[in-house]
């Protein structure tokens, strides 16, 4: 699913994270893997960001790094 | 000494547990990466050291970098731990518990923000989790100390406890001391063999502690209730249009709020320092010590000391935005329009700081994981417009603006927002040139926390704003003091005798025009040993509208710039036979060759130019030396920023000619 077709609000499941190993244990750091459930929480055009909420905290990435996180919704 | 750490995520209350126990004041915040350094306090019989947070023990951050090691170090002394975690995310904080476990560290595991936890209905069974975890589980609130008796009660009778190791993996690796920097290595061989080491720790902890928190937590869910009344104000604070003009409303508010709420304290200081003067000149009967005191030290302090109101209420309305988790938000609004320039939203907190200080902001870059933006950053942060500036700024602008008021607007206010403004586009350029010039290798990996919204703690806004004003106030009052003395005592002696000066100024009399009076004191103070230095640098100056006593302000202000003010009070208060404060005494100042007033607006303008470029603080040179590890950063930044103020003073001087 495309960034774009994750609509503000919704939950989706991580199936899969894309790029190097680096930056997949950053995420990781960040508490987001595969089976991560997450909540978008806005992505306004200006900012180039995407917020979502993920166990309990706020969370943006830049819109690049997010569209490398394969999610499906549920 | 025995000792004890505070170790947790970003964020999870560990400074506001630290300031309860230690009764000392470390800065708190509503972000992460407000603790930088680690920070050393005594609770009873122990010696406390509050970390700044770390994400995992695999962390190669530079803030840290700090706690990692210091993780490490106690996990060869047994040295105990009090790992706070933040109850809202409290499976994600365990995942840094369950590292710190598998080093057999002596631990006491302290869950925050207990009254979040009451307000969503979610119930932690503490005693089942320390009955899995091997160590003692307590619930607390930091910020208003609740629970602080039971958490006092375990450290007494020295609870901490060697918790069960999670997952052996990290402890197996140190015991054979691979741990230690060795992550970086292991990422490398990693990639070559395209087995991910970290994600496999990663899935086995995450499994063990699931478990852990189906049999000890009630209702997870209710964490969406939590964050759902964030969501709703940033519906508004983050739009595109109502999100940017709120941010820009906010920093207007900020500013007219420094002039408009000052007003009345400061003529009460101002006149209570004029008091003070005058029962010095009557009441000492010591020429020359009446004289030192109430020219000299009383003028120089007072020149400065007047600006408290300003300050206070400038680092009040910071630590509001800071408290309150907005300061997060303007990192998020700003993030595409600061990318321009090669910075992030990371480089918000730094940035904003420097209105307060540049010493603590430089510090905090830290938090920037982009070294090459952290440089970025640290080089361009002191053109960002510091407390230090405001006392030179509003004596400046009281000169150009002696009628503030324009309508709803504060004139003088806005020309002070018009400063900042500068401040902040010359910070964007520079940054801007050092990431194109700079050879640092970037990196690309890059998040940001939005924290809840919070109520300020008013306890701690108060005293934000006191110790940052006591430490404004001590530092600049000991620069100032020195310097006073000096500086009255190089404009009160003369290398010529007192026969020379009444001879000259009998001479210049019979030569006096109408529009420039001359007195003893002028004359006295034109061949005093501050009068033959100013000369000296006079034909440097000359070119941007200043004469030898400016000058003489100049040269002594270049360790800190707030000196400057103090500086003028103490001249002018020696060459000058009134006993007017010294806003009157600058308008009042008058420039012997052209009979127009001293400090007109192209001298005011030029003056202003100047301190907006020059990086003229010491502790400022001091702290990026610190932070590059070099001495050609600080040393370029220096000059650099000099030549650029000495031309954007020429400039500014020629264009309000």
């Amino acid at each position: 699913m495309t960034n774009t077709a994750f609509k503000e609000g919704e939950k989706a499941i991580v199936i899969e994270i894309h790029g190097t190993m680096e930056f997949r244990n950053f995420l990781l750091a960040n508490g987001i893997s595969i089976g991560t459930v997450i909540t978008k929480n806005y992505s306004p055009s200006f900012s180039k960001l995407t917020n979502f909420s993920v166990a309990g905290k706020m969370i943006s990435l830049r819109n690049t790094d997010f569209s490398a996180i394969d999610l499906a919704k549920i | 000494m025995k000792k004890f750490a505070l170790v947790g995520k970003p964020n999870a209350g560990k400074s506001s547990l630290f300031n309860l126990l230690t009764g000392l004041n470390q800065k708190i915040g509503n972000y992460s990466g407000v603790t930088v350094e680690r920070k050393i306090g005594q609770f009873q019989d122990y010696e406390i050291s509050d970390l700044p947070g770390i994400k995992t023990l695999r962390s190669t951050s530079p803030e840290e970098k700090i706690s990692k090691e210091a993780i490490l170090q106690y996990a060869k002394d047994k040295t105990p731990i009090l790992f706070v975690a933040n109850g809202m995310q409290f499976e994600d904080n365990l995942m840094l518990f369950s590292e710190i476990a598998d080093l057999q560290i002596p631990c006491i595991l302290l869950i925050n923000f207990k009254d979040d936890l009451s307000k969503n209905k979610i119930e932690i069974n503490t005693t089942s989790l320390s009955n899995t975890l091997g160590c003692p589980v307590l619930l607390m609130n930091s910020r208003d100390g609740d629970g602080l008796s039971e958490l006092e009660y375990h450290i007494k009778r020295d609870g901490f406890k060697i918790p069960n190791a999670i997952c052996r993996s990290l402890y197996d690796s140190f015991e054979n001391g691979l741990l230690v920097n060795s992550f970086e290595k292991d990422l490398a061989a990693s990639e070559a063999n395209g087995k991910n080491d970290h994600a496999e720790d990663f899935f086995k902890r995450q499994k063990v502690i699931s478990s852990m928190i189906r049999s000890s937590i009630t209702e997870i869910k209710n964490r969406d209730n939590y964050l759902s009344q964030s969501k709703k104000w940033d519906g508004f604070l983050l739009h595109p249009i109502f999100g940017l003009l709120f941010f820009l409303f906010t920093l207007l508010i900020v500013f007219q709020s420094v002039f408009y709420l000052s007003g009345f304290p400061m003529d009460w200081i101002d006149s209570g320092f004029g008091k003070l003067i005058e029962l010095v000149q009557t009441n000492i009967k010591v020429d020359w010590l009446a004289s030192l005191l109430s020219d000299g030290i009383i003028a120089g302090l007072g020149g400065v000391l007047i600006f408290i109101p300003q300050i206070a209420i400038l680092f009040f309305l910071l630590g509001l935005l800071e408290q309150s988790g907005y300061l997060s938000r303007i990192s998020f609004l700003s993030n595409r329009f600061l990318s321009k320039f090669g910075l992030s939203g990371q480089s918000v907190v730094p940035l904003m700081s420097s209105w307060a200080c540049t010493i603590p902001a430089i510090m905090s870059t830290r938090i920037i994981n982009d070294p090459k933006e952290r440089m970025a950053v640290i080089m361009a942060s002191p053109l960002m417009t510091c407390s230090a500036r405001l006392p030179v700024y509003t004596i400046l602008i009281a000169l150009i603006f002696p009628d503030p008021t324009a309508g709803f607007f504060n004139m003088q206010g806005v020309l002070l927002l018009g400063l900042y403004l500068l401040g902040l586009i010359a910070t964007l350029l520079v940054a801007l040139i050092v990431n194109k010039r700079s050879k640092i290798k970037p990196n690309p990996l890059w998040s940001l926390e939005l924290p809840i919204y919070r109520f300020p703690n008013w306890r701690n806004v108060f005293y934000n704003m006191y110790q940052k004003t006591k430490t404004f106030v001590l530092d600049a009052g000991k620069i100032i003091f020195i310097v006073s003395i000096i500086l009255w005592f190089l404009a009160s002696f003369s290398p010529k005798s007192e026969t020379f000066i009444e001879n000259e100024y009998q001479s210049q009399l019979l030569l006096e025009q109408k529009d420039t009076p001359i007195s003893l004191e002028s004359i006295a103070l034109e061949y005093s040993y501050a009068g033959y230095l100013g000369k000296v640098i006079e034909p440097v100056i000359k070119p941007l509208g200043y004469d030898w006593k400016i000058g003489i302000a100049l040269l002594s202000s270049f360790a800190a710039r707030e000196v400057f003010v103090g500086s003028l009070a103490t001249i002018y208060s020696v060459g000058s036979e009134e006993d007017a404060l010294i806003k009157t005494r600058l308008k009042n100042e008058i420039n012997g060759k052209t009979g127009q007033p001293r400090f007109n607006v192209a001298t005011c303008v030029s003056l202003l130019l100047f301190y907006v470029f020059a990086l003229q603080c010491m502790s400022t040179v001091a702290i990026v030396r610190r932070e590059t590890d070099s001495w050609f950063y600080p040393i370029f930044q220096f000059v650099g920023m000099f030549i650029l103020a000495y031309i954007a003073a020429l400039f500014g001087y020629h264009l309000f000619l």
